[in-house]
């Protein structure tokens, strides 16, 4: 697979139930359309992305420009490549005032993949840009748990094949009639390289709170169970900084919390991602050690991140005792 | 007793590129490297000026975000005409997204209009390795002494979208403006964002 610039674009429709998808993703796969760009562009410099318009308002290159046009659309009928496909999905088949769950349904390509809130090494998380009616308001996007992606020597946190991110709508007391809810998303999808994805989806609901569950409602409580949750009452947390690790401590008064398998840190730029958290029991507590990141020039107050214990996500926030941060190996010159 | 020979070494070489790897603060490691016009640069021989060393691959988004904006040939030129060497880096490996033969990183460099001092091709990822550059772009700044001020990020907004350079602040230029007033480098650390530098495995 060869690389370089590319000037094809991609649209496809997908109509759904209820839902439809626009998307625009940039082709970075190289087929026989782009590597006549890439001769062609060899020999003219008409292909100058932003000054084509300029290019043609001065009257020259109005060749060029056609055949651009054309390969580009030859482009678009030929090739529907788009590695992540997006809907917008409810878990009910009617909203009600309150609070209701809708989620981005992410169907992926084998191979591929998208980001979490922390994207790790490279990459970044989906983002959302809301249009809703009036009194009508979406929360921030909800993350499943990641799995770690390997991506030549780095890791990265993320979703294979697909991934449902929540976000709780809170709809108003008097609303009334059909629903128009939509979304502009843009999203990162790579495998051995990134395309930059870009949709608007919609959703069209009733307002009449007869609670019974959507076509969609299977994956939406799925993806629900997988929220993280905050920690059971009785669980210590504690953690210092000790050289280039930091040891993170689980004590557990009830001792009825389950065995921790992972640790998932939150805020990118805190650990080194490559080197796996060191799970083990010491006493009755569980340490966690986790590597500093050598970009991280700072102590830091508290390490935030998803804890797993027996296949559940928890929200745990390690305040880090301040004595030691003399693991600071990065200073400022 | 071969093997154990073997396992020294390995262990040896372990042990040096710890030693050598690129840490702010200390020495940056040197290195020498071809560029695209076919000419051998040493980075001990530009001792006395600032060296930015940029990672670059021309398919990646994110690298794609600061060349179609014209952002990075701006401080290309802005830091170029202040004296600062600038050496892109190229490690994609061949047949990997991002590898150039010479020939094709010149019509690239013509075409973008970008002006770093060279294009240094180093499609066995041996200059990558020793700075343990992970995405494009990942920058690196190496004072007139030879340390290395600043590691990282090219500036704040970890994104592959063009709309965010003009609110994002520029740690590059954050750093060199710092430095070359003599002042200490406020941010001289940060996570670097992009795409992986697409190293031979």
């Amino acid at each position: 697979m060869k690389p370089r610039i590319h000037y094809g674009r991609l649209s496809a429709a997908e109509p759904q139930q209820k839902a439809f998808l626009t998307t625009e993703a940039q082709r970075t796969r190289r087929n026989s359309t782009e590597s006549f760009l890439e001769f062609f562009s060899q020999w003219t410099p008409c292909l100058r992305g932003e000054k084509l318009m300029l290019k043609f308002a001065f009257g020259g290159h109005v060749l060029c420009v056609l055949l651009v046009m054309s390969l580009i659309s030859s482009a678009i009928g030929t090739d529907a490549a788009q590695h992540a496909r997006l809907t917008l999905i409810s878990e009910y088949a009617d909203l009600k005032p309150g609070e209701n769950w809708i989620g981005l349904r992410f169907q992926i390509d084998p191979g591929w993949h998208i980001y979490w809130m922390n994207p790790g090494d490279s990459g970044e998380p989906p983002r959302a840009s809301w249009h809703l009616p009036s009194g009508f308001q979406a929360g921030e996007l909800q993350f499943p748990t990641p799995t770690r992606i390997h991506d030549h020597s780095l890791i990265d946190y993320g979703y294979e094949n697909g991934a449902v991110l929540l976000s709780k709508l809170t709809v108003p007391p008097n609303a009334s009639g059909s629903i128009d809810l939509s979304a502009d998303v843009r999203w990162l999808v790579c495998r051995e390289v990134c395309i930059p994805g870009r949709g608007s989806v919609v959703l069209k609901l009733p307002l009449s709170g007869s609670n019974a569950p959507s076509s969609d409602a299977g994956l939406m409580r799925a993806a629900e169970s997988q929220l993280a949750r905050d920690l059971p009452r009785g669980v210590v947390l504690s953690g210092r900084s000790t050289g280039d690790q930091f040891v993170l401590q689980v004590a557990s008064k009830t001792r009825q919390f389950g065995v921790v398998k992972d640790f998932f840190p939150l805020d990118p730029g805190q650990l080194e991602n490559t080197a796996i958290p060191k799970i083990k029991m010491v006493k009755d507590m569980v340490e966690i050690t986790v590597k500093r990141s050598e970009q991280l020039s700072q102590p830091i107050q508290s390490l935030r991140g998803i804890l797993m214990v027996d296949g559940k996500a928890y929200r745990a926030s390690f305040p880090i005792s301040s004595a030691a941060h003399s693991g600071s190996r990065a200073s400022s010159q | 007793m071969r093997s154990l020979r073997a396992f020294l070494l390995v262990v040896i070489a372990l042990v040096a590129l710890a030693v050598f790897a690129a840490r702010v603060g200390e020495p940056a490691p040197d290195f020498t490297g071809n560029d695209s016009h076919g000419q051998t640069h040493k980075l001990s021989d530009y001792r006395g000026k600032f060296v930015v060393l940029e990672w670059h691959n021309n398919g990646c988004p994110y690298t794609r975000k600061h060349y179609e904006s014209g952002n990075m040939q701006r401080l290309q030129k802005e830091w170029t005409q202040k004296g600062v060497i600038w050496l892109t880096i190229i490690s994609s490996a061949p047949d990997s997204q991002g590898y150039v033969t010479a020939a094709q990183e010149n019509d690239y460099l013509e075409k973008m209009h970008a002006v770093p001092t060279a294009a240094i091709l180093d499609p066995k990822g041996e200059i990558g390795h020793l700075y343990e550059a992970k995405t494009t772009p990942h920058m690196f700044i190496i004072n007139p002494q030879g340390v290395l001020i600043y590691n990282g990020a090219i500036d704040d907004k970890p994104t592959s979208d063009e709309s965010d350079i003009p609110g994002a602040r520029n740690y590059v230029s954050a750093a060199l403006q710092e430095a070359m007033a003599g002042e200490p480098v406020a941010v001289a650390s940060t996570r670097p964002y992009g795409c992986s530098v697409k190293y031979a495995d």
